[in-house]
């Protein structure tokens, strides 16, 4: 079914991106809603409260979920699921973060709500000691493996520098709607892991990335087609040393933060900024930057900054 | 004599202990705690002896209530929970059935092979005390055979089965199953599985019962038990019509009925006898005075034979055990010397001694770390388990194996005991690593690192190379596992042939090492 239905889906898509390209600008003269997604903000930081009342209030100020998921459609979420850790330990992305999610994509009338990522510890393991496995099924959401390489599908990233294909995991490629939602934490070989670095676990060779240049990979990864839909930054508890995986819950501090956009870069920048460091610093956000991926430069963006 | 439900009984309990044997050695799902799978295995004789020697725990007395029920009935170990006894009656069952259509099936009496299988049970012992080498046992134990065929064997088949059946479901757009990957294939042990397999097929289809009495130790033990049971399989004379249907369903050959005897230490209480008769004199009697057995004339030579036997067999093990294993001048750059060994196993010489190489770790293991090894422990650990960081690496929050070696080769630990327990050590090769070699960044060692014994320090410009903490390292191999440098790895661990204990991470982080803070700010910084 999935090559199939991707190809007939992409083929449809294409069908679409051509058809804005060529009749764009009647589109927008004709359009009665506005296109999707576009909400009144590029970006919106929340600060202050718990994860999934800081979701709801930034959903709400991008024009609410249904800006983003409409009835009948098929949703992945992409969590940081990788390490076989206690949710206090923030190695994965805040269970209760995710619910919320899955909950607000099936009240916008998401038809089914995938969950998944390619994990490094034991995927079983990560799934039930990360609390995501038990909030996503409360939530009706489903959960599948990201570690069997027969899901993976064979990609190309014509404008990758270094990263020219990947095998992508299908439900990445045949979802309707794909949200990236990474925890903020420091990483040893990144310097800090956010939106573009999460998308590491939906492709299955990672040896090749980290033995060829993981941030021009990690940059070149960016350009890929597919991009997320929308990007939710968990920054609630965040990891600041031995990361990505820590050791101890003393590897965490309280940040009580969270970051969406569209755009996977201007949002990296952002938490990058949040944690204290310089966007620039850090190698693959600032390629993705040149290519043209997203923007590193928050003053071009109409951010909304919500304090609870 | 009213016994007929004997055999049927006998049917009924010994498929249902395959069936649950068969499971553990395949289930995927882990859905049988360790507990569970004790129980299963209470009663199979190696493992619990083992693990009574090892562990002193009452938990594995099994082997003595199967000494105790070998002292009334006799063998009953053999025909209802012996996994190797049952696979091979369900080939008998399978060939006599397809035979009877052409002619009937019959088996006859045959004499004993008493020199060969003392020969062999006194070679199991000497090797075992003598020179520490299982190696008989692991390859003659019935419970450690069946268990090898079935990880080696059955598992793949089951496996496939099952994502045979996700991708149907996958076709139907359900996510419901997965498919499970082996990760790993061993060639040389489902070779050997495989052959195994092939060799107890054909034993049983034209031999039945040949190998329980002519080969196996733990036949042979609980025979040397039986011949003084309370209780005995007996023809009734006055009963008997000499029609010698008794003696025609025989699968261990043990039934002379033109001279109206049954040999009982060679009977494995199959119970087939006791339905055969049609005058129902065959049936369990008290047997009290001891049997007026004639002396074989062959009793001198007899021990003769033993004693070169067990000469023969002690210079076997010297070779064995002396010559082999740790050949530490061979080694190559990024290999360990010796094979890794669980934690729990605290020595390589422990694990070797006690490991009957079952495989129920095997397959107990979340993350197939654990493969049978080929001659990594040299020939007398032939299949035992090692860690391959090939395949993956040891959880660090993970104690499955431990819970469930049935013989104590790998001693139950609990979680908090297993974080310190260094089985080896990491060792990182310089030149071989990306960032050096590429100068690009890489830390995927660094990453996978669950106590952050391996950690990026800086290198050149922002560049970063790993260098390892030995003391908190525990060598469960994840660094290892996520290098992506080949065809030699930049970091590997070399195995402890004594297992160390580590420090705790946690310590470090107090002491010298000084990171940049990082503050949660009250306003946003863009």
């Amino acid at each position: 079914m999935n090559r199939r239905d991707f190809f007939r889906r992409s083929i449809v898509a294409g069908a679409a991106t051509g058809a804005s390209l060529v009749f764009g600008d009647f589109k927008k003269l004709l359009a009665n809603e506005p296109p999707q997604g576009k909400g009144p903000f590029d970006l919106v930081a929340v600060k202050g409260g718990e994860p999934g009342l800081m979701f709801d209030k930034a959903i709400e100020s991008m024009g609410g979920m249904k800006n983003f998921v409409k009835k009948g459609q098929t949703v992945v979420v992409k969590p940081n699921i990788g390490w076989d850790t206690s949710p206090e330990r923030a190695a994965n992305t805040n269970p209760l973060l995710v619910k919320r999610i899955v909950e607000q994509c099936y009240t916008a009338g998401a038809k089914d709500v995938y969950v998944f990522d390619n994990t490094c510890d034991d995927w079983e393991k990560c799934y039930e000691n990360s609390g995501i496995q038990k909030a996503v099924k409360d939530a009706n959401g489903k959960v599948v493996t990201g570690n069997s390489e027969g899901y993976y599908h064979e990609v190309e990233i014509p404008a990758g520098q270094k990263l020219k294909n990947a095998k992508v995991h299908e439900l990445v490629l045949n979802s309707d709607v794909f949200i990236n939602v990474p925890v903020l934490k420091a990483h040893s070989g990144s310097q800090l892991t956010m939106s573009m670095k999460n998308l590491m676990g939906i492709v299955w060779d990672r040896r090749y990335w980290h033995r060829t240049d993981l941030h021009q990979c990690i940059a070149d990864f960016a350009l890929f087609h597919k991009k997320p839909t929308l990007n939710v930054i968990d920054a609630y508890r965040v990891m600041t040393k031995r990361g990505p995986k820590g050791v101890s819950v003393e590897d965490v501090i309280l940040m009580k933060s969270l970051i969406i956009s569209r755009d996977m870069v201007a949002a990296d920048a952002a938490a990058a900024k949040l944690y204290g460091i310089e966007p620039e610093t850090i190698n693959y956000i600032k390629l993705a930057d040149q290519s043209k991926a997203g923007t590193m430069n928050l003053n071009s963006l109409s951010i909304n900054r919500i304090k609870l | 004599m009213r016994q007929k439900f004997l055999k049927k009984i006998r049917v009924i309990i010994s498929l249902v202990v395959f069936l649950f044997t068969i499971f553990i050695f395949i289930d995927f799902a882990h859905l049988f705690s360790s507990k569970v799978i004790h129980a299963i295995l209470f009663l199979q004789f190696v493992p619990s002896l083992l693990d009574f020697v090892n562990v002193l725990t009452f938990a594995a007395t099994g082997f003595i209530f199967i000494s105790l029920i070998t002292l009334l009935f006799g063998r009953v170990y053999c025909s209802f929970l012996c996994p190797l006894g049952v696979f091979q009656d369900i080939f008998i069952g399978i060939s006599s059935r397809i035979r009877k259509f052409k002619k009937g099936r019959r088996w006859k009496y045959t004499s004993s092979r008493h020199i060969l299988q003392y020969s062999i049970l006194a070679a199991s012992l000497v090797l075992l005390f003598l020179f520490r080498s299982l190696v008989f046992v692991n390859l003659l134990d019935p419970y450690s055979i069946s268990g090898k065929m079935f990880t080696n064997l059955f598992r793949p088949v089951y496996y496939m089965a099952n994502n045979l059946m996700a991708d149907v479901f996958k076709a139907f757009h359900s996510y419901a199953l997965y498919p499970i990957a082996l990760k790993h294939i061993s060639w040389p042990a489902v070779i050997f599985s495989g052959m195994l397999f092939i060799t107890f097929m054909l034993l049983s289809v034209f031999r039945t019962r040949w190998y329980c009495n002519a080969i196996c130790p733990v036949g042979t033990t609980l025979g040397l038990l039986s011949r003084v049971s309370l209780f005995k399989l007996r023809i009734d004379e006055a009963s008997c019509n000499a029609c010698g249907a008794c003696e025609r369903k025989c699968k261990a050959g043990c039934i002379d009925y033109r001279r109206n005897k049954i040999d009982f230490d060679r009977c494995v209480a199959c119970f087939n006898c006791i339905p055969a008769c049609p005058s129902g004199g065959v049936g369990y009697h008290l047997s009290l005075k001891k049997e007026n057995t004639p002396v074989t004339e062959s009793g001198k030579s007899r021990r003769n034979f033993l004693k070169t036997s067990v000469t023969g067999v002690a210079g076997l093990g010297t070779v064995l055990s002396v010559k082999k294993i740790f050949a530490a001048n061979e080694k190559t750059s990024s290999t360990s010397v010796s094979p890794v060994t669980p934690p729990g196993s605290v020595s390589i010489w422990h694990f070797r001694e006690t490991c009957t190489a079952c495989h129920l770790c095997i397959n107990a293991c979340p993350t197939k770390v654990l493969q049978p090894a080929f001659l990594e422990y040299g020939l007398s650990g032939l299949f035992q388990p090692r860690l391959d960081y090939h395949t993956e690496y040891c959880n660090f929050e993970c104690i499955r194996c431990s819970e469930v070696c049935p013989t104590g080769a790998i001693f139950p630990v609990t979680k908090e005991e297993k974080s310190t327990i260094q089985i080896g050590i990491s060792k990182f090769i310089k030149n071989l690593c990306v960032v050096v070699a590429n100068h690009t960044a890489c830390a995927a060692c660094s990453e996978h690192c669950p106590t952050k014994a391996v950690e990026m320090v800086p290198y050149l410009g922002d560049l970063k190379i790993p260098q390892i903490d030995e003391k908190i390292c525990v060598g469960c191999g994840a660094c290892e596992f996520a290098c992506p440098v080949r065809p030699e790895r930049s970091i590997y661990v070399e195995a402890h042939n004594y297992h160390h204990t580590a420090m705790k991470p946690l310590k470090k982080v107090e002491g010298e090492k000084k990171e940049k803070e990082v503050k949660p700010a009250d306003d946003f910084p863009f």
